[in-house]
């Protein structure tokens, strides 16, 4: 726990400017779905049918219907899409330490104590993914509620996707997260030695070969290894029982294991580069 | 053409992933990288 508490405060004042930007995203969504109450369902969006002149069957105004449930319900998908992004954004870029932290010191010092580099990373995983699962939480929670404002017969709606937002975060958000702290080790073994060029450019080939590579190891391992009877019998030994959501617990076994290789080896460059 | 091109920009970054560090776990990842990129957009 000490450690922790440790490396909250370290990341905290390393991501300053990033736990600044959060709240501020989180409370201009909330200002305008909530106070800005431009209400649109007022609007009469029905159009005149003259069904009679033409003879024919009067076409339903499907086009229309359309429009008016993307009028309704455009803005707060939006916006909270879009802080979505800007938190997704954020996330993706949250685990890079630029040279002069490094040059500081401040985990190679707790090297120095009992820790060892894995759990240091492991801890720096743990803290980035609680952070941004609680902004996408708080984000989408008032989405909902600017949802459920408008019209309250998509409950069921709004709960399935929910649920399918948690399950996606649970199963790409610590991938993604362990893949940046991988690339950033690799970044740091090779800024030790001043070579920029080498140094600007893995970043962008890392996310590109990983993400790509990592995407068809699981859908190999998905289809070929983890076969029917595998995903019953996993199914079955775990407490919380069928969840009714195909494909749950497997992607996120694969994802804790792909994250502590990934943390592993990241913690191996480290050291290496220390020794 | 394009594949010697490329074998040819894999094994200069493979030579400059090696030069660049004394690790050989961040030496492994790049030259991994490296055949990645090969095998994904020039293979």
């Amino acid at each position: 726990m000490g450690l922790f508490r440790v490396i909250a405060w370290l990341e905290s004042k390393r991501m300053k400017y990033l736990l600044i930007l959060l709240p501020l995203i989180a409370i201009g969504t909330g200002v305008f779905l909530g106070i800005g109450k431009i209400d649109l369902t007022n609007i009469d969006y029905s159009f005149e049918y003259n069904s009679s002149s033409s003879g024919g069957m009067p076409s339903p105004p499907l086009s229309f219907n359309v429009l008016e449930q993307v009028l309704k319900f455009g803005p707060p998908i939006v916006l909270s899409f879009f802080a979505l992004m800007a938190g997704g954004f954020l996330a993706v870029l949250a685990p890079f330490r630029g040279d002069r932290e490094w040059s500081e010191g401040q985990f190679q010092l707790l090297r120095l104590s009992k820790h060892s580099m894995l759990s240091i990373l492991l801890v720096r995983l743990t803290l980035y993914v609680l952070t941004f699962w609680l902004f996408a939480t708080i984000i989408l929670t008032m989405g909902s509620i600017a949802i459920l404002r408008v019209d309250d017969d998509y409950t069921m709606l709004i709960k399935d996707a929910y649920t399918m937002f948690q399950i996606g975060f649970w199963t790409y958000g610590p991938l993604i997260m362990s893949l940046g702290i991988f690339i950033d080790s690799i970044r740091t073994a090779y800024y030790m030695k001043g070579s920029k060029i080498v140094t600007n450019i893995i970043p962008i080939l890392g996310w590109l070969v990983i993400g790509l590579a990592i995407s068809d190891a699981f859908q190999f391992v998905q289809g070929k290894l983890f076969d029917p009877w595998l995903f019953t019998a996993i199914r079955d030994v775990t407490l919380l029982g069928d969840t009714g959501i195909p494909m749950f617990k497997e992607p996120l076994l694969l994802t804790v294991l792909t994250s502590f290789v990934l943390c592993y080896l990241g913690s191996r460059i480290l050291e290496e580069v220390e020794a | 053409m394009i594949y010697y091109i490329g074998l040819v920009a894999v094994a200069l970054g493979a030579w400059l992933s090696i030069r660049g560090t004394s690790s050989l776990t961040a030496r492994i990842s790049m030259i991994g990288i490296l055949a990645g990129i090969y095998y994904y957009f020039i293979h």
